[in-house]
């Protein structure tokens, strides 16, 4: 698998498709690596309609190297994939995620809007208990390990010790960065995932979210789903100038099911994703005039009328 | 072991000393038990004090309570608390309690002062850190595993299993509960630990603080302990009128210590607790 040297440390990555598709990079969710169940399909998929699908080990992901910088982990994750699509000649491309990946893609719209051609994000999390659960998986017990005995009792996590075994390197990068250095980054994320008013997108403040001038097609979260809740994507609507909102193409229920079947063993709550190819190829064909983008909204295909002035 | 029906469930207690002593209620830190306080209650005893343990519903041998009437566990605790010193005729109790134990003194003192002699804190937890970590520790697996595998799957978490091995009543009270109601519960509850400006402790405003007449003793907590920051400790003094600090009784980083070592062997982290019986004794024989 190829890797290139990005801020200081190595990403793996690797590109489906023809060398003169369209460039898109799909970013998976949790802290998944890119042979997460889900996502070669749908890549595949993009693929076949002509798009070049850039796929990658985000930090602290699969086999890239570890890094911890930046004002939460999705913006430092922003920043390394700008310049991964610079640096790999695929910007502008297509910025698509889901669920962590959806933040890591908001961000580098925003942050970024020079390597942005679109944005597509689907399962955006948000609200109270996400958030929570987040800081409660990514943070606390890094933080907890930390507390109790340092930087040898983080590396021992099974997050981090599964980092190591899939790149060495991460050994000495993290005992480099030692237990103050750690934990004061670790602080720092904790505190993007403290919900905050005025804080759609944890550690985003909600008007930086009007900077983000690609056209952006929202898939709409499951009406029960606690994780990537329907208000979220709503919100995110309303904060996303001309963006556009279209139902989710999996049933209503669909993450809840899944959530219960991979208790039972039972696959991955990403087998879906590969459903997400219609509506991104749909989007992301169209012209990149945001006046003629749809909304497929309960099923029914409405035109987004958008005045100019929202822009100035 | 007797115990009393509280709001339709049994709750667990013991009584050590004199019927004559000073009466003190015990409340440890985490979901424990009472028992794990019972040598600090000894050393009260041997110090003229009447004491109170008690299993807190969710916490050791008392039936489990799940209901959205309270805002808080801990405000559940704090009524289940109140009503238990009534049903035992104490009248003012000093209500002495570390950890999610002084929340729930707290709490107590704010809204059943008539229960409430003094009030004795250590370890109050607060902050971003120490609030997120309690949502985690005390909620959120909670309601992903009833999300995953319903009351089912949260019956075979350890420790409701460890609940129903104390108490076997638990086990079906766990599965009476729908497990929507279970989840709503949940996040009721869990709003209580989101860090919220104006809420020095989780789930209580500030100004409700004020109400706190009864005299009120603080443990200085350790300027590195991330679970019961010292800054907490200062602001709990801040908003308690008349309120004093009085110095630990352990050593620096005693508390980390104890709590790395109750993860290595499992143990609860709570061993230091005998140590504060010096000053509480002193506390209680002051006015």
């Amino acid at each position: 698998m190829p890797s290139i040297e990005i801020q200081g440390g190595e990403v793996v990555y690797d590109i489906v498709g023809a060398a003169d598709g369209q460039p898109i990079v799909v970013s998976t969710g949790g802290r998944f690596d890119m042979d997460v169940p889900g996502l070669r399909p749908l890549a595949e998929r993009l693929a076949q309609d002509g798009m070049r699908v850039l796929l990658w080990d985000r930090p602290n992901c699969g086999a890239s190297d570890v890094q911890f910088w930046g004002a939460s982990e999705s913006h430092m994750r922003a920043a390394v994939l700008a310049e991964l699509l610079a640096r790999l000649g695929m910007a502008p491309a297509v910025i698509a995620g889901g669920s962590s990946g959806a933040r890591d893609s908001i961000i580098t719209a925003m942050d970024h809007p020079e390597v942005a051609s679109r944005l597509i994000v689907w399962s955006t999390s948000g609200g109270i208990y996400a958030l929570m659960r987040l800081a409660n998986v990514y943070v606390v017990p890094t933080l907890e390990a930390l507390n109790m005995g340092g930087i040898d009792a983080a590396l021992e996590l099974a997050h981090w010790s599964d980092r190591i075994k899939a790149n060495p390197r991460n050994h000495d990068r993290m005992l480099e960065l030692g237990t103050d250095g750690l934990r004061d980054v670790m602080h720092r994320w904790l505190g993007a995932y403290v919900p905050k008013p005025g804080q759609l997108i944890p550690g985003v403040l909600d008007e930086d979210l009007g900077r983000i001038a690609a056209p952006t097609m929202i898939i709409r979260g499951g009406e029960l789903d606690l994780d990537h809740p329907k208000r979220t994507s709503l919100e995110l609507q309303c904060l996303i100038g001309g963006s556009v909102l279209v139902d989710p193409p999996w049933p209503e229920d669909g993450w809840e099911r899944s959530l219960e079947a991979a208790y039972r063993g039972e696959g991955h709550p990403f087998d879906s994703w590969p459903l997400v190819a219609e509506p991104i190829l749909r989007f992301s064909q169209q012209s990149s005039q945001k006046t003629s983008a749809i909304n497929f909204v309960d099923g029914v295909a409405v035109p987004t009328p958008r005045t100019t002035g929202d822009m100035t | 072991m007797p115990s009393i029906e509280i709001n339709g469930g049994q709750v667990a207690y013991d009584v050590l000393g004199d019927d004559a002593g000073v009466p003190v209620v015990l409340t440890p830190g985490g979901r424990a038990s009472g028992e794990l306080v019972r040598s600090l209650g000894e050393r009260l005893a041997a110090g003229g004090a009447k004491v109170l343990l008690w299993d807190r519903p969710n916490g050791g041998r008392s039936d489990v309570q799940f209901s959205r009437r309270w805002p808080s566990e801990a405000h559940m605790h704090a009524d289940t608390l109140q009503q238990l010193i009534r049903e035992l005729g104490w009248g003012p109790t000093l209500l002495a309690g570390g950890s999610s134990g002084g929340r729930v003194s707290i709490i107590t003192a704010i809204e059943y002062p008539e229960v409430t002699r003094k009030l004795f804190l250590w370890h109050i937890a607060g902050g971003v850190y120490s609030s997120m970590s309690l949502a985690c520790g005390y909620i959120l697996g909670n309601i992903s595993t009833a999300r995953q595998g319903g009351m089912q799957a949260v019956i075979e978490m350890p420790e409701w299993k460890q609940r129903i091995d104390q108490n076997p009543r638990n086990h079906e009270r766990l599965l009476a509960i729908p497990q929507d109601e279970f989840v709503e519960v949940l996040r009721l509850w869990l709003d209580a630990y989101v860090p919220t400006p104006g809420q020095a402790i989780p789930g209580v405003s500030d100004e409700l603080f004020a109400k706190i007449v009864a005299p009120t003793e603080i443990v200085r907590s350790d300027k590195t302990d991330l679970e019961h920051p010292l800054e907490t400790c200062l602001q709990v003094n801040s908003l308690i009128e008349g309120s004093r600090i009085v110095d630990s009784p352990w050593a620096e980083n005693a508390w980390e210590e104890a709590f790395a070592r109750s993860r290595k062997t499992g143990g609860p982290p709570f061993d230091l607790t005998a140590d504060v019986a010096p000053p509480i004794i002193e506390f209680l024989r002051d006015g």
